[in-house]
């Protein structure tokens, strides 16, 4: 705002002054600008519509090929990494935020001790990604789990979990649902937010504790919940950790866990679009397709999060 | 859900006194107790769920390898034994990680922490032609994912021999971080102007308001930049996954990976010992560090 001020005035020698200190201040910044930014989006985007392997040098231009390979087949895993990408991101955010909800509200019950209970939701957001994977490995395990071992006593079905195409994804759901600690907190500080007058003014006019939390509690909730979901889904688009870590180590084994899987394994359920471009650009050594897909995810995160923030102001509730 | 945890909604962040002054009915006060426990065992069920886990990540680690594959499995060890804590610490280059991983994330968060502050003062504190047009290339650098500029950043670390180093993963903070920048220029924004006015009036230089005036002023989202940093970068498995590809430099987080593809089939033990090792500081961190990491998490919306 100050600058159109300044802009439409000639520049004063404080101009001028302002100038010179703020580029010695920004200099490290412009430099990382240029170097980590343009000049690699530059680069990016010139790889996408070539067929760099990462070896010969200048690459060969082939126009818009490595987009048309995503679509007509030439990578049969593309559409398998939409499918398991779209799954992530549509099923598992909802269910995760509806957890985490569910969670923040438990925690912000009038008990005593309830400090306690949140440290105890809080730690497992604190776990590295590898040490929570390689947990999750050997509690899911098929055969010495204790998930399974559970199971078993109440007669239920065991599952192969990161064994199983089918139930590999609900195990890393399972396993960001665990490690959920900031979104719980972020939720019981919204729950905290909402006026205690409103919901007992509801109360007095008779609404039960469902419609007192469907028609008050929620809709005052609704920008913390637009604020995780906007978070989780960006998030979700590019969820790479925890996928690769408990697809490329294997947990079919006789002794517990360890030894290698495939990328994305077993058979591409967790084949999410990073795993792919990872695969592609780094060990594939299709730098150029992997570009194209980089780009692609880009937009389609753009594509998403403009819709989500355009239809927000259907469902935000900001608090005049 | 929301049926069960009644009244929820409403409970404010003051203390609660359940008894009031007026004398209270004995059923009343009776009903009160069986709700309180009522909650509490709601609570402890919901809990056990995510306490569990962490359990069973210690037990393991003390488990011998034959009491690992116990069918059905204990919940006490017996022995007790120190061999997969041993083993965890033997993993050949162990104490490379180590010393990997302290340089690493205490370069990161020293060179964050100071890049980020020099970087967000004068967005903040300075009018100067095309500040607001630079601080949207700011904006878009936190929104866009990484991913479009790794490909080619691995490729331009090749050529100038950047791999192979420790340098891609501690360098590039010396450039500030996006979401730092922005939290830090923030909090600036909010010290009134009028100190730095009178400052300058008296011959002050900015690089000494920035020092003496400003940085004071800032210190709790300092921290908040270091410990969130801390955290981030100890975490971080992708960047050394993809930038370090000497086996000298690894992090503890890309080594416990390596040992589990190269020998982990019967060594279970070991590597929940391992992953128990990993998890340790950042939980440490948070006993000491609670309020500004909760307050971190829930005025910025920082995830880790």
């Amino acid at each position: 705002m100050a600058v159109s001020i300044q802009r439409a005035r000639r520049f004063t020698p404080e101009t001028w002054r302002n100038l010179r200190v703020a580029l010695v201040f920004l200099s490290p910044w412009l430099v990382g600008m240029l170097g980590l930014w343009l000049i690699p989006t530059g680069l990016s985007l010139y790889f996408s519509f070539t067929d760099y392997t990462g070896a010969v040098w200048p690459p060969h231009w082939i126009g818009l090929d490595n987009f048309r390979a995503m679509f007509d087949g030439t990578d049969p895993d593309f559409s398998t990494t939409l499918r398991v990408t779209a799954w992530w991101v549509f099923l598992s955010v909802p269910i995760g935020l509806a957890a985490s909800l569910g969670l923040a509200l438990l925690l912000n019950m009038r008990v005593r001790g309830i400090a306690f209970y949140r440290t105890i939701f809080f730690l497992p957001s604190l776990v590295p990604f590898v040490g929570s994977s390689l947990l999750f490995l050997w509690l899911l395990n098929p055969q010495y789990g204790l998930v399974n071992q559970f199971l078993g006593l109440l007669h239920l079905p065991q599952l192969g979990w990161f064994t199983d195409p089918t139930w590999a994804k609900p195990g890393l759901l399972l396993q960001s649902i665990w490690a959920s600690g900031a979104t719980i907190i972020i939720f019981l500080a919204g729950l905290q937010g909402v006026p205690e007058e409103l919901v007992e003014a509801a109360s007095l006019d008779g609404a039960g504790r469902i419609s007192r939390f469907w028609h008050v509690t929620l809709p005052l909730l609704t920008p913390t919940i637009f604020f995780n979901l906007i978070l989780g889904m960006i998030n979700a688009f590019q969820f790479f950790a925890q996928a690769f870590v408990v697809s490329t180590i294997s947990s079919a084994g006789s002794g517990g866990i360890g030894g290698s899987g495939d990328v994305g394994g077993p058979a591409g359920s967790t084949l999410f679009l990073s795993l792919h471009i990872y695969d592609q650009a780094f060990q594939q050594g299709n730098v150029g397709y992997a570009s194209a897909m980089a780009w692609g995810l880009v937009v389609v995160v753009a594509a998403i999060t403009l819709v989500v923030v355009g239809t927000s102001g259907r469902w935000v509730h900001y608090a005049s | 859900m929301p049926a069960r945890s009644e009244r929820t909604a409403a409970s404010p962040v003051a203390p609660l006194h359940p008894q009031r002054e007026a004398p209270l009915h004995r059923r009343t006060l009776q009903r009160r107790r069986a709700r309180a426990i009522g909650r509490h065992l709601l609570l402890v069920l919901v809990a056990l769920p995510f306490i569990i886990p962490f359990y069973w990540l210690v037990v393991s680690s003390f488990k011998t390898n034959a009491e690992l594959l116990n069918l059905p499995p204990t919940f006490w060890p017996h022995p007790w034994t120190l061999r997969d804590v041993q083993s965890a610490v033997g993993v050949s280059g162990f104490g490379d990680y180590v010393r990997n991983t302290a340089y690493i994330t205490l370069f990161n968060v020293v060179a964050t922490v100071v890049s980020s502050a020099i970087i967000a003062y004068p967005f903040a504190r300075l009018r100067f032609p095309g500040r607001d047009a630079l601080f949207v290339l700011v904006l878009i650098t936190l929104i866009l994912p990484p991913w479009t500029t790794l490909i080619p950043t691995y490729y331009l670390y090749k050529w100038i021999h950047w791999l192979g180093t420790l340098r891609p993963v501690t360098w590039p903070a010396l450039t500030g971080n996006s979401f730092f920048i922005f939290l830090l220029r923030q909090f600036m924004m909010s010290i009134p102007y009028d100190l730095s006015d009178a400052a300058r009036m008296d011959g002050c230089s900015d690089y000494r308001i920035f020092y003496h005036i400003i940085l004071p002023l800032i210190k709790p989202a300092l921290a908040t930049t270091a410990l969130f940093t801390f955290l981030w970068t100890y975490n971080d498995f992708f960047n050394p996954l993809i930038f370090l590809n000497d086996p000298s430099n690894y992090t503890l987080s890309l080594g416990v990976y390596q040992f589990v593809i190269n020998h982990g089939v019967a060594n279970t033990g070991a590597i929940m010992a391992y992953s128990l090792l990993l998890t340790i500081p950042p939980i440490i961190l948070f006993f000491f560090t609670q309020r500004t990491m909760i307050k971190g998490v829930t005025m910025s919306g920082l995830k880790f």
